[in-house]
């Protein structure tokens, strides 16, 4: 019995320990794996339909460096293989069960997948990155053809590989043993011409390149023994090709025991072609009568089709002849009146009878459904088709990939960052899935707490009478039985706990739950589209696609200027619980909707096609997406695309929010004058009130450019308004911090802001470490030539350099050259940071000392123990400012990090964990206890282990507990964000990159939740027992007391 | 403060400018006010060169709050062309007719001076201009501003590497490069069987007599 309840004890116990139990996985995390914007621009990266065995897959390579398998069916993640950065995908070649990429400079790398389950068979090193020549486009000048197996062959195993790299070396690999069986390099290397084409028949393979001559490029085509890669011949042919990297196209045809290669280009509008034969000897043949703008390959060239298109005329599909002598017009698309599409979006394919499909895309204005034209060699009226796209939520159509087996279906690329898949049918057309792979690529993010429940429900309620009331809480009773049903379960269950979904499934309404889990995250892409999404399960609540203003209008030659948003800052505007807003709220019912109703400022800027640049503001609801700046009439709030507010006519240099009631978004403009949004009697009057104490660092060029003499530099700025002038505020330098010559500007790293709790550290001998609290600290990064970096830490006010450390850069990809990937955060009094280490030589990392990534917490403090000089309230002018302690340690890191934050809390009484996001894909949290600088080198003392200090560990250790991502899979995290939920313990966690993971974190446990365990019916039953012996007693007491009263006499 | 004060020897000319700065004011030429030598540690000093006073009498003929001005110290370094190119340190105008000392914190790297800062001292602990009422006094002491009576004292400031994890010591390793075994400690009787073979011996030779008194008493 005994031996029981000491195992029950034990596994209590480390179910504690766990920084995460089984059951709150998914529960009170979420993780969206993400593959990033397909690659459109190149055919070899572009998504594909591909068929293994019995099932079909799409696959992409993204710009996010991503190659990913779809399911056609669904949308769902089959694999996928996160490239490094450094080795950008080039392109990828399916051929049945084995995928075949060639990544890096100028195809450094050649990987092969199983294309079934993503398996990484082989990876091979062609070159170095360094001797990689690098292409514009970065794609061109490598490529990989799978080799023809000669027409006696009975193997079917994988096939010989022909691999172009570097634009001039072509090598033959086996296919089975992956050796390579021959090499050939270009003999003139000098002569500027590079091959980015090859095609293999079963005697020669033909390398296509181009030479550039002086106006254009000149086609030029080698012919190489298919088995020895001797030379067989080498022609220039006569030709001029403005663009070869888009207006080149090998097709070929397969007729039976023969392969018919032949290369067109486009030259002065004509289509001009040669065979490819070994001789190289035949002529140049032109399709007659036609003139075109583009030739596209649509990835059907292998079956001899390409597509000729021309503005404002029909678009004609040009076949290769059975014979493979010349290519003929053969069917064409209808031409598209200019007013009735703007963009359109080609695609090809072939069904299992060989038979050959094209499809023209495009969004009609006059139908606005999206169009489809499908052409096909079976049929000789083009079929129509119509899917109800909807540009407003997805930009417009950039690629469209198309398969006719089982059924025809498209899949489309918007300009949003979205991936659509169609299925295609004359009667109703049907969207199989959709995916939003904007969401890869967030530029900027922020939490936004809900309003609650309540006061939406009592908003409606003023003015109503007393029967009306009366009516409305008989109505309510009714609930009454089911509501105390339920209180009485969840009070008897213990399901109040944290492990509890925050949103009810049933829950459609947006409110706060009781701990304020339940927030939204709005998050803006570079893909020009903002979405709010929910932090109880990750699904998109609503999104919104931003207009362009005056760019996406047609200016008087017919053309849309076009251009891109690039958001830089996201700002709540109206937090829920304000105080000026509260206040009001009693005042005006407008303004008790106002606080139920939070909104977000988007400060973006516009780069126009034209090269204008201006700052637009974007001004939504929260809860809605509705655009609520004023004037904007109702229909169009919530309708079509969102549109801003021209801010200011020009970039813009900073923007930083007013921390007061008003809240207001201050924006500079690049003479330094101060914009306000909203701007307002009541926002200029608290900005005028607060500009007095306004600083605020900038990075500024400074020097002679054409010198060649000219640095970034550190600006300190206040504001000023000059009546004589100008009519707003306009910032001047106040202090400057020159960086040492060899030394770059890299970032400004913002202090994290939050509740101080405690202004100093009370240690186990009584006496009292008093905070260095400085609001007004910075960070500086710095890279140098010289093989250090540079972090500083920056009084924003007066200048001064409170930290600074030198530390040194580290040999970056292959040893190219140094790098610094130095991360900080810095917060309170603390600082993180952490770099790597591999300076052994020059003892940075002394002879006792190993390469490693090292992560060093720095405390700075007023003075020693008891010594203070009450910085929280002290000018950055006093001298005393100057005087920080700092207590350092160093630890060893196992890892490389991507991202560092710490969590926040409402009161900044829990203790603060760092959250970091790994270059292994996890994120990590880790305890203040672990990285406090006072941890004892030696056993602890008394006094010390009162203040719970742990013996100092060089190490601190790759714990997978510590994983608060557990198994997932979280890639490529370029930034963590944190916000308090309403328990002052729980701390809620984003992190984003190419995945998206939220996750609610404790860092000194749930000290204000029951637990779990906690036994909610006993303490019931024991107060009832209680209760119920008092009732009984009582009398008994009375009576008692009463006897005694009579003896007293 | 964990920077370290070094002297490192100067290989370059410094130049120390100072002149009073307000942001709606006319703007004013820097002046000389130091000339800084290494080799020697003795700074030349001109700071004579700069009427101070003339200029804050300018800035109140315009009529412009004066608490909002700044008396700023730039640095020239060797091979800067323009004043933009300058490092810039401000204090307030207010606090220098209080301060009896002020610090020139010069910044190096490999004693290569990039930038620097500026502090007088008393300065109010919350950075406010002090009320001055009596505004004959007052114009008087805007007017006497005499910076050779400041005790200026100049520090230099370099880098700090942070510190380095302190590893455990390696396992020592014998020639083969096996690690040294350590010799294994003697268990408790084999380290005191000399005392307690005779205890037990002892315990042995008087057990007998005790039995037999027992026995007698039952």
């Amino acid at each position: 019995m005994q031996l029981c309840l000491l195992l029950h004890a034990i596994i209590l116990f480390t179910a504690q320990a766990w920084a995460l139990v089984e059951g709150d996985v998914g529960v009170v995390d979420w993780y969206k794996q993400l593959l990033g914007v397909p690659q459109v621009g190149a055919l070899d990266t572009a998504p594909k339909f591909h068929t293994v065995g019995n099932d079909s897959l799409v696959l992409t390579a993204t710009v996010k460096n991503v190659l990913a398998a779809l399911h056609p069916e669904n949308g769902s993640v089959a694999w996928r293989f996160v490239f490094d950065s450094e080795d950008r995908i080039n392109g990828f070649y399916k051929d049945g069960e084995v995928i075949t990429t060639l990544s890096g400079t100028g195809g450094a790398t050649l990987r092969s997948f199983e294309a079934s389950t993503g398996h990484l068979i082989s990876e091979r090193r062609l070159h170095s990155q360094a001797e990689g020549i690098s292409f514009h486009p970065q794609h061109s000048g490598s490529v990989v053809t799978y080799a023809v197996r000669d027409d006696g062959s009975t193997t079917d195993g994988p096939r010989d590989l022909l691999v172009l790299t570097n634009g001039h070396k072509v090598t033959r690999f086996d296919g089975a043993t992956g050796n390579a069986k021959w090499s050939w390099t270009s003999p003139d290397q000098t002569s500027l011409v590079i091959y980015n084409k090859v095609f293999s028949t079963s005697y020669a393979v033909y390398v296509i390149g181009v030479s550039k001559s002086i106006a254009s490029y000149t086609v030029h085509i080698t012919s190489l023994h298919s088995s020895t890669g001797e030379v067989l011949n080498d022609v220039e042919v006569p030709s001029s090709v403005a663009q070869p990297f888009h207006e080149m196209v090998l097709m070929s045809l397969h007729v039976p025991h023969q392969y018919r290669p032949r290369i067109a280009w486009l030259e002065d509008g004509q289509v001009k072609s040669k065979a490819l034969t070994p001789d190289l000897k035949n002529r140049v043949g032109s399709v007659k009568d036609l003139k075109v703008d583009r030739i596209i390959d649509v990835g059907v060239s292998d079956h001899g089709y390409l597509v000729g298109w021309k503005k404002g005329a029909p678009t004609h599909i040009l076949k290769m002849a059975e014979d493979g002598t010349l290519i003929k017009a053969w069917g064409q698309f209808e031409t598209i009146p200019s007013d009735e599409a703007n963009q359109i979006a080609f695609g090809g394919g072939v069904d299992k009878d060989g038979n050959v499909y094209v499809a023209r895309v495009y969004w009609s204005n006059k139908l606005e459904k999206a169009v489809v034209d499908l052409f096909s060699t079976v049929q000789i009226e083009t079929q129509q088709y119509y899917f109800p796209f909807d540009p407003s939520s997805y930009g417009s159509i950039h690629h469209v990939t198309l398969t006719v087996a089982p059924n025809p279906r498209v899949v489309i690329s918007t300009s949003t960052g979205t991936v659509q898949s169609w299925s295609l049918s004359t009667t109703d057309a049907e969207m199989l899935w959709n995916r939003e792979e904007g969401l890869s690529a967030i530029s900027a993010a922020e939490f936004v707490q809900l309003p609650e429940q309540q006061s939406v429900v009592a908003l409606g309620r003023e003015g109503e009478g007393f029967i009306g009331r009366l009516q409305r809480q008989l109505v309510q009773a009714q609930d009454l039985p089911h509501y105390l049903y339920h209180f009485f379960l969840r009070y008897t269950s213990g399901s109040s706990s944290m492990s509890r979904p925050v949103a009810p499934a049933n829950s459609s309404e947006l409110s706060r739950d009781p701990f304020g889990f339940r927030q939204l995250i709005i998050a803006a892409t570079d893909f020009g589209k903002v979405y709010a999404i929910d932090t109880s399960n990750g699904e998109i609540v609503w999104s919104r696609v931003f207009g362009l203003g005056w760019a996406e209008e047609k200016g008087p030659d017919g053309n849309v200027v076009g251009g891109r948003i690039d958001v830089d800052k996201v700002y709540v505007i109206k937090p829920l619980g304000s105080g000026g807003a509260k206040k009001k709220a009693k005042k005006t019912k407008k303004a008790a909707e106002e606080v139920t109703r939070p909104e977000v400022v988007l400060v973006t800027q516009r780069f126009a096609a034209n090269t204008l640049v201006d700052t637009v503001i974007f001004h939504i609801d929260v809860l809605t997406g509705a655009d609520v700046r004023e004037g904007v009439p109702e229909s169009q709030k919530s309708q079509g695309l969102l549109q801003g507010y021209d801010a200011i006519q020009g970039s813009l240099v900073q923007a930083f929010f007013l921390q007061n009631e008003t809240r207001a978004v201050v924006m500079l403009d690049e003479f330094l004058q101060v914009y306000l949004y909203p701007e307002n009697e009541e926002t200029k009057a608290a900005f005028a009130q607060a500009a007095p104490s306004l600083s605020f660092p900038l990075s500024v060029t400074t020097g002679d450019k054409e010198r060649g003499s000219s640095t970034r530099r550190v600006v300190g700025n206040s504001v000023e308004l000059n009546d004589a002038l100008s009519d707003r505020y306009v910032a001047y330098q106040t202090w400057t911090l020159s960086l040492p010559p060899d030394e770059k500007l890299q970032t400004l790293v913002p202090a994290t802001k939050g509740p101080v709790a405690s202004l100093g550290k009370v240690l186990g001998n009584r006496t009292t470490l008093y905070k260095y609290l400085n609001e007004k600290m910075f960070g500086a990064l710095t890279e140098s030539t010289t093989g250090t970096c540079g972090l500083y830490v920056v009084d924003a006010t007066k200048g001064t350099v409170i930290y600074r450390a030198s530390l040194p850069a580290f040999s970056g990809f292959e040893g190219s050259k140094k790098v610094c990937d130095v991360k900080m955060i810095l917060t309170e009094n603390w600082l993180v940071y952490h770099y790597y280490d591999d300076d052994v030589a020059s003892g940075t990392a002394g002879l006792e000392q190993a390469k490693g990534w090292r992560m060093v917490s720095v405390e700075m403090y007023e003075g020693l123990a008891d010594q203070k000089t009450e910085s929280p309230g002290m000018s950055s002018y006093n001298p005393d400012m100057r005087n920080v302690t700092v207590i350092e340690q160093s630890y060893v890191f196992p890892h490389g990090i991507s991202a560092i934050a710490t969590t926040s809390t409402t009161y900044g009484i829990t203790s603060k964990d760092i959250i970091v996001a790994t270059h292994n894909n996890k994120v990590y949290a880790i305890s203040r206890r672990l990285l406090d600088p006072r941890r004892p080198k030696r056993k602890p003392t008394a006094e010390e282990q009162e203040e719970m200090l742990i013996e100092y560990d060089p190490l601190i250790p790759d714990d997978p507990k510590r994983a608060i991502s557990h198994n997932y899979e979280v890639a490529n995290i370029q930034r963590i964000i944190t916000a308090p939920a309403l328990l002052e313990s729980t701390s809620l966690v984003f992190a984003y990159g190419l995945d998206l993971f939220l996750t609610r974190v404790s860092p000194s446990g749930t000290f204000d939740v029951l637990s779990e365990s906690f036994n909610k019916p006993q303490l019931v039953f024991t107060v009832m027992g209680l209760v119920l012996a008092i009732a009984f007693t009582r009398p008994m007491v009375k009576r008692k007391l009463l006897n005694q009263r009579w003896y007293q006499r | 403060m964990r920077l370290s004060l070094i002297f490192v020897p100067a290989v370059h000319a410094l130049s120390i400018q100072h002149r009073i700065f307000h942001p709606c004011g006319p703007s004013f030429e820097y002046a000389q006010r130091a000339e800084l030598a290494f080799d020697t540690f003795e700074p030349t000093v001109y700071a004579t060169s700069l009427d101070l006073s003339s200029h804050v009498q300018r800035l109140r003929d315009a009529d412009l709050d004066l608490d909002k001005a700044y008396y700023q110290v730039a640095l020239q370094r060797d091979g800067d062309v323009s004043p933009t190119e300058w490092d810039v340190s401000s204090v307030k105008l207010c606090h220098l007719y209080h301060a009896t000392s002020d610090t020139i914190t010069l910044y190096a790297k490999d004693g290569h001076v990039h930038a620097l800062n500026y502090f007088v001292s008393p300065v109010p602990h919350n950075g406010a201009c002090l009320e001055r009422n009596n505004s004959k006094k007052r114009v008087e002491k805007d007017t006497n501003l005499q910076l050779e009576k400041l005790n200026t004292s100049i520090t230099l400031q370099s880098y700090s590497t942070p510190p380095l994890p302190e590893l455990r010591t390696p396992p020592a390793l014998t020639t083969e490069g096996e690690p040294v075994k350590p010799i294994p400690e003697k268990s408790f009787i084999q380290k005191y069987w000399i005392y307690i073979v005779p205890m037990v011996i002892a315990l042995l030779m008087s057990g007998g007599p005790e039995e037999s008194q027992g026995r007698a008493r039952s």
